[in-house]
This record gives structure tokens, C-alpha cells and sequence, in this order.
């Protein structure tokens, strides 16, 4: 039966992976990129063709499992590979949510409703389409969690060392998640007492026990330092060796997560996302700030009400639904400028499957299937009003396209693209000289990082002080633009070098760029 | 029935008249047996063709303190049968098996009589036949049945004794480490050196980054490999291999007999610790058969059973003097004496769970015919003694309870543990035992058992030992560990392709990554860590020319991420046995691999130099007593 299941599970994956590249494919093709796809796509291109230093690149560009995932895809298809890489992964993420419930008792509508989801949810399929790095968190955010609940079910080391490794890997494609162990902290004391066995079963009766009982005291410390060290060695380790590396690489300790040569929100989170803040903020129905992003995060996964009532006995389990709640009020506190993006709430459903395969008693859910179905139909408008009025103008813009695409519209083409046409006409023996802290998208737009010369190369420093000598043309920001301060090539670099007597000419511009030819070129 | 001779000791067996008393009759009536050990006794006798004073002896019934003493009581004469004088044309009449069966020695022919060494003066019908059998009346010399033993083994033992040492020699001189490099060995070894020193002399840095990249290459595979092997086996936890339910289950009557071998050599101080220990196992007293196994010369052993104020619960095998003097060599001399369907081995401080025989007996019934050998895992109880053996009960943690369940999940050779080890006694015959060469024999024989297609298992059972407390005596210990594994792989890849066909390309890999990396990981590391701390230290430029930036990633990851990832699972595995005071001092472990490599240089050492020598790890250091109590719970 269960390899029958499998068999099944495997086909409506492949065919769910088949309907992703099918949609990612008309939006790639009418030009919807998205930023992180297009960062991973040039950072590909950099490794394949550029003269730079590949361990560097491949060792420092963050978030980093995604990347070097895109990277393998790139042999396939360079600008195509993100996008490959999260229609793949979101395929993969809906056969291990549906096979950890494959011993289910009601499988068979509960499956049902994961498809739909996987199928229809905006937000799903944004994940799956966009190239982001979103559906990597997704997995090892759920794998993360039905471990924790595996392992409060059994105690066994095996669940917790699992935990421990999908921990690492989840903060090592979002950085952010790492917040998330101050919230595990006390429900990890929690569980620790709970599994103390002592006379009394009321959770405050065996607290009074445990703290006043000496021997009882000394195994509750011993086991919770324990936990709190299998579970949070490996990734606090990891981190810290990350940023040895880091250190020893750039001499910044934090160069994965501030510099825009290794992660493409450094830029983004202050100009896309940032600037969106003063024309959306009054829009919202329910904006996104402190207390009401619970409110959010149950609009838009109504699912967690069903669920919470299904583990209504189990107090640990209900504790780790809140703590991230917590974690991510917290998030809002701790980067208050930034959005938090959609793959974030995503989790949230993905935590009520998690939720629903661990709970003890299925007797609850035995008259919920129309409930439970309903909620995922209302889960689906919920989503597309979360999306469409979402702050991050990139999941408004997939939200939009996918509209555009089921009443059969032409897609709004990226702007980059008129940039990386005309670069495209120019001979490859002609150099542009570029940085890719804010040009990575025209570069991967180009589809080939060969005729750029990069800050990641050794004879860039050379390029920018006597461009002649070194390339043809020079890929710069406009003033207006919003990514003018946070590039080598600007408006003041243009300035300069016309001071040093060096004649350029527009060749082509779009709403940020300008690309200028530089005469009397030695190249 | 006997009457007093004029010689003194001496009593003349008197067959015309009929036999009135036995022995278990003369305890009886003298209070040191009850009547219904008499019943249990004969019925045993019966049963299993045993001597009466054999079962009496050496199946808890009575010490042999008391037995003398009922004999002297009863006005017989104990003499020392090692001072008397012999003909081996005589002795070599009797099998030493009869012997060892019986506890009669016939020692000489003297004026017309048979002069015959008995432990037991009623056992008139022995005597009865071996009066037929030499065609001369017989006068017995009373005697301890240590003495019987320890004469008869040294004398008759020399057949069996060279069978041990040679079975697998003469069967399967491929598998035999008599020989520790072949020829084809040593010109690879010696070309290699050769090949390498003349790189350096005409390309130093490129050929020390050429080392450097294998070296670190082989490091990071290694640690991929074990990380696997441990996520592998850490999945067993999940399931139980003999539920206590299935223990519920077993009917005594249908147990079989199980042999315990315990090889033993100057453990005098824990003869009575190993009573108590083997007292503890829930198995029919029937049904287990137990075996000291004491070498010729170590009179201490034998007289510290000889001193013992409460019964025995194992029989004594003297295993003859013949070189090589290893553990091995006396494991398989005690098989010939052996009557369990089913054998293990402990050593003399080994306290194992209770009801590990009876789970052992029960996986093997569950378990297809081709399982031949159930591991059990290993542990110890004094493990908060001092840092030592905190650091070996982390390492012990995580190799029997992750790293060999991951090789048998996966199908890969798996080395066999020093103790606990539960075979089938005919398969294990069939495999020519151990091999008395190799000073690693279980290792060994996991491999040679996988090579000929039979499967290991591993059981949810413990057992307890001493860890080693004292630094030297760990060293001396380890050395011949680690000089064991080399001799293993050198053994097992004499022919690599034929043991690629044998064992397949995964076992072939497995065995090279786990036998064949641990000595030589021991034996890198400290140089890499030399190298490292150099370049910290001193900050010397010059290391880096070989370590081109790959290379020198590839090292930074071996070093920073391999030494915690084994950390980790060293965190993980005492978890799992709910050591959780241990946790941190895994964190301690490459200070602890320092002295394993300390320990493979000594074995490497004595690989070239004496490769059969058994270094002797003393027991008995530790002051802590294992209390069942408070042992942890069972998982």
C-alpha cells in the first residue's frame, strides 16, 4: 500500500514539477526575473567565465545552499537555473510534506488539501516560479519541525541530532532563522521537565518539584544544558566558522550578510523594499507592524486555528506554534525598515501540516474534513489579498503577472532587459566595466558575465582608474536612480573620469543605467 | 569401596565390591547439598554426559573449599598431582576431552596399578572402564580437579593447542596474519617511500602540496563517511531489535546452550567480581556453559579460583604454553572444549545487561540463517572516574551504538568488538575461529565472516566494562588496537580485487574508510596539527606555498568542520545513553586524539617489530563498582 502510495506520490510530484516549469517558464519568457534568481544567475555566470576567485565566490555568497544549488543547475541553463532549482525544490518540499503523511489515518483529504495548496496558493507558486531561495527554507523549516515533534514524542538522540543539522542548513539559506533559537530556549526547559518523572503531573507541581528536589534539579539543569547543546552546538559552530572564514577572506566578519558582492537583500532591503515603505504604508488593510503581524500571519494561514485545536492536549507542541509567533514579532522589532517576505507566513502553513502529522489524538479531526478543506480554499483568497497588498514590490509583481497569465495579458517585461539587449549586440572582445554589487541583474540578464569586468577581478581597481586601457565600455547608475549610492560605477564616477579627460558617450539607459562607450578605447 | 593403602595419598580402587555412595550422596549427608540439588544434579549429569563432580564444581553447587573439606571429613587425602611423577606413553591413551569431561587423569603404571589422578574417589564407574581399557587394577590419587585440569592441559593439550594456533593457518593461509607484509606489500610500501623522497628532492613544493592535497582529500572523505555511518546508525534507536515483550515470550526449556568464554591472564582480583557478574544473567544455570580460560602460568588465576570461599559458576581450561601468547589463540583452544550452540566472550570485568543472552538467543531466531554473529554494544560503568575514562565512554558511545550500526545497516564489513560478541558455535568453527596471529582477532574475524557471506547483527543489549583509568596502561591498550587494525587491513588486502569480488565495492570502501583510515588518521593527525600550529604560532609564510587556496579551504573545512562534526556526534551519542554530564567533555576530544596518536606510533612500532606481541591492558584499576541499580536505563 505504502509503496504504492510512494509511487503515486513521486508521479504528482513530477507532474506538479512539470506545472511550476511550465508557469516559470512563460513569466522567464515574457521577462519577470526576480532579484534573488537574478543575483544567483550572475554570481553562476562569474564562476563559469569570469577570472575570479572561486572559492571566495562559491564560499561566501549567501544565502549560500540555494546558490550553490542554482550553481549545479547553471550547467543546464544559466539563466534558467534558479528558477529550475525552486520549481524542483517547491516539487520536492510537497512530496516530503505529503509522505510524512503517508501513515496518516485521514490521508486521503488531507493530501488533498496539500495539493491544493501546492497547486493554487499565490504564494506557493511564487516560491516556485520566482527563484528565490524560498523553498529551501521552506524544507528545512519543516523538516526542522516535524523533527522537534518527533523528538518530544520519542526522546530519541536521532530526532534531535536531525534537528540540529536541519537547523543549520535553514540558517544557511535565511539568516534570519537564527533568531529563532532564543524562542526554543525555554520550550526545550519545557520539555525537559515534562520529561522528568516525578509523582506529580501538574506542570507547576512539577516545577515546585523539580527546582526544590535536589537530585531532580541537578538532571532537569544536566538534561536541558544537554538539549540546548545538541541542538544548538552544530549551528552557533557553523556560524561562527562562517564568519572565521569570512573574516579571514575579506576581513569583515559580516561580509555574507552586509556586503552586496555576497547577498543580494544588502542593496535590496534598502532600496526596493525600503523605498516601498512611505507609499504602501497607508494602503494596508492591516499593515505590517509590532502586535498585528500575528493578526497577519492568521489571516493569512487561517489553518493554525484548525490546528491549534487539534493539539489542544499537548501543551509543548502548542508552545513551539507560539514561540514562533514570538519569533516573529521579534523580526519586526529587530529590522523594523524591512518587510518580512512571503516565505515566512508560508511557513506557517507548511508548520500546520507539521502540526497535524504529530498530533497524538486524530480523533478531533475525524468530522473536520469539510473544515479543514474549506480552510484551504479560504487559505487561497486570504493569500491572494496577502500577496497582492503585499510591501515587497517583487511578490506584487509575480502576483500580478500570474494574473496577467490565467486572463491571458501580455506580462510587463523588466526594465533591465533594454540595458542587457543592447549589451548583447556588443562584440564579446570589447570589455564593459561593471559592479555587480547593483548591476548583477543586467549582467545576468545578458546571460553571460565574459564581456564584464567585475570588482571580483583582479584588474577592476586598474579598469576604474584608467578605464581606456582595460574596457570599451562602462555600465554606470543614473543619478535618479535608487541603487546610485551603493555602486563603484555612478554619477560621481562618471564625473571624475570625464575630469581625467576621458570621453564616454551614452550608448544605451533605461530607468537606472546608463551604459557608455568610452572613445579612444585601447581595448 | 577404597581402602587405605600403605602409600600414602594412595587408595586402591576396589571393583568387586558394588558402589554404595556417591559423592552428591556424602554431600547430602553431610548438609553441604540439599536433596533437591542431589535430584537437579543427576538429572543434569544425565542430561549433558557431565561428571558428577564437575557439575558439582563448576555449576554453583559447592565451593571447592567445603568439597575438601567433605572429603577429609570422610577421611580421604588431597594430593598435589603436579609433583607426581608421569608417563606420557600412558597418559596419551586418554583423550584430554574424557579428561576434561571426567576429571580423571591416568598419570602413571606403578608395580602392576594404574596410579590415576580423580577429583571425584566415587566415581567408580569411570574407574571401572579405565581399568578395562589399560588392563591393570587402579589405585587413585585424590586431588583438586584445578590440579587435574591444569596437569592434563599441559600434558595431552599439545594437539588441540597447536590446532588453535594453526587451523586457520593450515586452512586459509591467506587469512592468516603469520605473515604481517607480503613480499608485493613491501615492494609497494618501499617504492612508495622511494618514489616519494626522490619527488621532494627534485620538486619539494609541489610535491608537499601533492601530499597535502591526498592527505586532505582522504581527511574530508573519511569525515563524510563517518558522519554518514553515524546518521545511519543512529536510526536504529528508533526501533527495538528484541522488545521486552518478545523477552516475555521465551520458554527456558527451549534455550539452548549458551558458551561463555572468558579468557583470562593474571585476573586474580576479579575472579570473584566475574562470579558475581555471571551470577546476575537471567539464563538457566542448565543451559550456560562457562569457561575460564587460564593460561599454563598464571598460577595466580588459578589459585585465586582455587581460594574462592563460595561456589564456582565456570569451568576451568588451562590453555597449554605455545607462542604466540594472545587472547585469540586461547579463545580457540577453549572451542574445543566448548558444548554451546551459541558462544560469546567476556572479559573478566565485564558486566553485561541480564537478559543479554536471552535477547541474543531470541534475535537469532528471528533473524535469517546467513547472521551468524550479534554484536552487543559496549559501555562503561566507571565512567566519571577521571577525564579518561569520561573521553572512552564518549568514544565507546558513539562507535558501538552509531558507528557499527550504521556499517551493518549499510552492508559494509562490520569489526567486531573486543567482548560480547555472540556467534553461532558451528559457523564459528567453520570460519576457523580467530586468528591467534592477528591481536585485533574480532575485527578480524567480522571481516573474514562478511568476506565468506554471513551477516552481523547488532542487539539492543550492554555490556558494562572498566575503562581504562590509568594513561600508560590506556596507551599499551590502544597500541594494540590500532596495531590490530593495521594488521587487519594489511591481511585483507593482500589481494584487493579478490576482496573487492568477496565483500563488493561498498564493502571494499567501507573497510578501507574505517579499518584501513583510523590507524592512519591517528598517524597524520598530529603532524597536520603541527603544521597548523606552526602556521598560527610562528606565522610561517612559507606554509602556505603548500597550500594552494583550494587545498588550504579543503583543510580549514577538515580542520574547523570534521573536528566538530565528530565532536558532535561524540555530543549526540552520549545523549542517546543519557550521559548528559559528559556532553562537554566531548568538546575535549582532539586532545584525546593526541594520545591515540601516541598510541598508533607505539603500534605501528611494534607492527615492524613484534607484530603477534599482546600488550596486557591491566583491569581491576578502577575503584568503582558497577551497581546494577543504578545502571542507566536499557535503550
Amino acid at each position: 500500500m505504502n509503496e504504492k502510495f510512494n509511487k503515486s506520490l513521486c508521479l504528482i510530484s513530477f507532474l506538479l514539477f512539470g506545472y511550476y516549469i511550465y508557469i516559470a517558464y512563460l513569466l522567464y519568457s515574457g521577462g519577470v526575473h526576480s532579484n534573488e534568481a537574478l543575483f544567483f544567475t550572475e554570481k553562476s555566470a562569474l564562476l563559469h567565465e569570469g577570472d575570479v576567485d572561486g572559492i571566495k565566490l562559491v564560499g561566501l555568497t549567501f544565502p549560500q545552499l540555494p546558490f550553490i544549488l542554482s550553481w549545479v543547475f547553471s550547467f543546464v541553463g544559466m539563466g534558467f537555473s534558479p528558477v529550475l532549482a525552486s520549481a524542483l525544490g517547491t516539487s520536492v518540499l510537497f512530496f516530503i510534506v505529503t509522505a510524512s503523511i503517508r501513515t496518516h489515518e485521514y490521508r486521503n483529504w488531507l493530501f488533498l488539501g496539500i495539493l491544493i495548496t501546492f497547486i493554487l496558493h499565490p504564494a506557493f507558486i511564487f516560491l516556485a516560479v520566482s527563484g528565490k531561495s524560498s523553498y529551501m527554507v521552506l524544507i528545512f523549516f519543516y523538516l526542522f519541525v516535524m523533527s522537534i515533534f518527533r523528538y518530544f514524542r520519542t526522546n530519541t538522540s536521532y530526532h534531535i541530532s536531525v534537528a540540529s543539522i536541519y537547523f543549520t542548513l535553514l540558517i544557511f539559506c535565511s539568516f534570519k532563522f537564527s533568531w529563532l533559537m532564543l524562542f526554543i530556549l525555554p520550550i526545550i526547559f519545557f520539555v525537559a521537565l515534562q520529561s522528568m518523572i516525578v509523582a506529580n503531573n501538574d506542570p507547576l507541581d512539577k516545577i515546585a518539584i523539580a527546582l526544590n528536589t535536589k537530585s531532580i534539579r541537578r538532571k532537569l539543569v544536566n538534561k536541558t544544558l544537554a538539549v540546548y547543546l545538541i541542538i544548538f552546538a552544530l549551528p552557533i559552530t557553523a556560524i561562527l566558522i562562517f564568519r572565521m572564514l569570512n573574516q579571514t577572506y575579506t576581513g569583515d566578519a559580516d561580509y555574507y550578510l552586509n556586503s552586496p558582492y555576497a547577498n543580494y537583500s544588502a542593496i535590496t532591503d534598502q532600496t526596493d523594499n525600503l523605498n516601498n515603505l512611505a507609499d504602501n504604508k497607508l494602503e494596508r488593510i492591516f499593515p505590517e507592524v509590532h502586535f498585528l503581524v500575528t493578526v497577519r500571519i492568521l489571516l493569512f494561514a487561517p489553518l493554525l486555528l484548525f490546528c491549534l485545536g487539534i493539539f489542544k492536549s499537548i501543551n509543548r507542541n502548542i508552545f513551539v506554534v507560539f514561540s514562533l509567533f514570538f519569533f516573529m514579532e521579534f523580526l519586526k522589532i529587530k529590522y523594523p525598515s524591512v518587510y518580512i517576505p512571503i516565505h515566512f507566513y508560508a511557513a506557517f502553513i507548511c508548520l500546520c501540516w507539521a502540526v497535524i502529522t504529530n498530533a497524538k489524538s486524530t480523533r478531533t479531526l475525524r468530522f473536520s474534513k469539510h473544515f479543514y478543506l474549506s480552510i484551504i480554499i479560504l487559505q487561497l483568497v486570504t493569500a491572494y489579498f496577502a500577496m497582492n497588498s503585499s510591501h515587497v514590490p517583487e511578490e506584487k509583481k509575480y502576483q500580478a503577472a500570474l494574473v496577467s497569465i490565467v486572463m491571458q495579458k501580455p506580462l510587463e517585461r523588466d526594465d533591465d532587459e533594454i540595458l542587457s539587449s543592447c549589451i548583447k549586440k556588443i562584440s564579446s572582445n570589447d570589455g564593459i566595466l561593471a559592479d555587480d554589487a547593483n548591476a548583477y541583474q543586467i549582467i545576468a540578464l545578458t546571460g553571460s558575465a565574459k564581456i564584464f569586468l567585475t570588482p571580483e577581478e583582479n584588474s577592476f581597481l586598474a579598469a576604474l582608474a584608467q578605464p581606456v586601457n582595460h574596457v570599451s565600455y562602462l555600465l554606470a547608475t543614473k543619478k535618479e536612480s535608487q541603487y546610485d549610492s551603493f555602486g563603484l560605477l555612478n554619477t560621481n564616477t562618471i564625473q571624475t573620469l570625464r575630469l581625467k579627460g576621458i570621453s564616454l558617450h551614452p550608448v544605451c539607459s533605461n530607468k537606472n543605467w546608463i551604459l557608455w562607450r568610452i572613445k579612444n578605447s585601447k581595448k | 569401596m577404597a581402602k587405605v593403602l600403605p602409600l600414602p595419598g594412595l587408595y586402591a580402587f576396589n571393583m568387586s565390591k558394588k558402589q554404595q555412595r556417591y559423592i552428591i550422596g556424602i554431600l547430602s549427608e553431610r548438609g553441604y547439598i540439599t536433596q533437591d540439588d542431589v535430584v537437579r544434579i543427576a538429572s543434569f549429569a544425565e542430561t549433558s554426559g557431565l561428571s558428577l563432580v564437575k557439575i558439582l564444581l563448576n555449576f554453583g553447587y559447592i565451593s571447592r573449599k567445603d568439597y575438601q573439606k567433605c572429603l577429609l571429613e570422610e577421611g580421604y587425602d588431597f594430593k598435589d598431582v603436579r609433583l607426581e611423577e608421569t608417563d606420557l606413553e600412558v597418559m596419551m591413551q586418554m583423550d584430554l576431552k574424557t579428561v576434561d569431561r571426567d576429571l580423571i587423569l591416568p598419570l602413571r603404571i606403578e608395580h602392576g596399578y594404574l596410579v590415576v589422578a580423580v577429583a571425584d574417589p566415587t566415581a567408580t564407574a569411570d574407574l571401572l572402564l579405565l581399568e578395562e581399557k589399560y588392563g591393570c587394577p587402579v589405585k587413585v590419587l585424590l586431588t583438586s580437579d584445578l590440579d587435574i585440569l591444569w596437569l592434563g592441559h599441559k600434558l595431552l593439550g599439545e594437539k588441540y593447542v597447536k590446532k588453535a594456533v594453526f587451523e586457520l593457518l593450515n586452512r586459509d593461509p591467506e587469512s592468516s596474519t603469520l605473515v604481517t607484509f607480503t613480499k608485493t606489500q613491501l615492494i609497494i610500501i618501499f617504492s612508495v617511500i622511494a618514489l616519494v623522497t626522490a619527488s621532494l628532492f627534485l620538486s619539494f613544493i609541489n610535491t608537499t602540496i601533492i601530499i597535502n592535497i591526498l592527505m586532505s582529500s582522504f581527511f574530508l572523505v573519511a569525515i563524510a563517511f563517518k558522519l554518514f555511518l553515524a546518521l545511519t546508525g543512529s536510526k536504529l534507536e528508533l526501533f527495538q531489535a528484541v522488545s521486552k515483550k518478545e523477552l516475555k515470550k521465551v520458554k527456558k526449556e527451549e534455550l539452548p546452550v549458551f558458551t561463555i568464554q572468558l579468557p583470562v591472564y593474571r585476573e586474580d582480583k576479579l575472579i570473584k567480581k566475574l562470579i558475581w557478574n555471571l551470577q546476575s544473567l537471567d539464563y538457566p544455570r542448565e543451559k550456560l556453559d562457562i569457561k575460564l580460560l587460564i593460561e599454563e602460568d598464571d598460577y595466580k588465576t588459578l589459585n585465586a579460583v582455587r581460594d574462592l570461599d563460595f561456589p564456582a559458576i565456570f569451568e576451568v581450561v588451562v590453555v597449554p604454553f605455545h607462542m604466540p601468547k594472545t587472547k585469540p589463540k586461547a579463545c580457540n583452544y577453549g572451542l574445543y572444549f566448548s558444548r554451546g550452540e551459541y558462544l560469546t566472550i567476556y572479559d573478566a570485568e565485564d558486566v553485561p545487561d541480564q537478559d543479554q543472552l536471552k535477547k541474543v538467543a531470541v534475535m537469532f531466531n528471528k533473524l535469517p540463517k546467513n547472521y551468524i554473529c550479534i554484536q552487543c554494544a559496549l559501555n562503561y560503568f566507571n565512567r566519571n572516574e577521571n577525564f579518561l575514562t569520561r573521553m572512552f565512554t564518549l568514544e565507546y558511545s558513539y562507535w558501538f551504538d552509531y558507528m557499527l550500526p550504521g556499517l551493518s545497516t549499510l552492508d559494509i564489513p562490520v569489526p567486531l568488538g573486543g567482548t560480547s560478541n555472540h556467534f553461532k558455535f558451528d559457523s564459528l568453527m567453520e570460519l576457523g575461529g580467530w586468528d591467534p596471529f592477528n591481536v585485533t582477532e574480532d575485527a578480524d574475524l567480522g571481516i573474514r565472516a562478511f568476506a565468506k557471506g554471513y551477516k552481523i547483527a547488532l542487539v539492543n543489549s550492554t555490556t558494562y566494562e572498566e575503562a581504562n583509568n590509568e594513561p600508560f596502561n590506556w596507551i599499551r591498550q590502544r597500541s594494540r588496537w590500532i596495531k590490530g587494525y593495521m594488521q587487519t587491513y594489511l591481511v585483507h588486502m593482500r589481494n584487493p580485487s579478490k576482496l573487492i569480488e568477496k565483500i563488493g565495492w561498498k564493502g571494499f570502501l567501507g573497510f578501507n574508510f574505517f579499518i584501513g583510515a583510523t590507524p592512519v588518521t591517528f598517524l597524520i593527525y598530529p603532524l597536520l596539527l603541527l603544521l597548523f600550529i606552526c602556521y598560527l604560532a610562528f606565522d610561517l609564510d612559507d606554509i602556505r606555498t603548500i597550500f594552494p587556496d583550494w587545498v588550504l579551504y579543503i583543510s580549514i573545512f577538515n580542520l574547523a568542520i570534521g573536528n566538530i562534526l565528530i565532536i558532535y556526534v561524540n555530543m549526540i551519542a552520549v545523549f542517546k545513553r543519557r550521559y548528559y554530564e559528559l556532553i562537554l567533555f566531548s568538546i575535549l576530544n582532539p586532545f584525546y586524539w593526541l594520545m591515540h596518536s601516541i598510541a598508533a606510533y607505539k603500534g605501528l612500532w611494534q607492527l615492524i617489530t613484534k607484530p603477534f606481541y599482546w600488550e596486557k591492558t591491566d583491569h581491576g584499576l578502577s575503584k568503582v563498582q558497577m551497581n546494577r541499580d543504578t545502571k542507566p536505563e536499557a535503550i
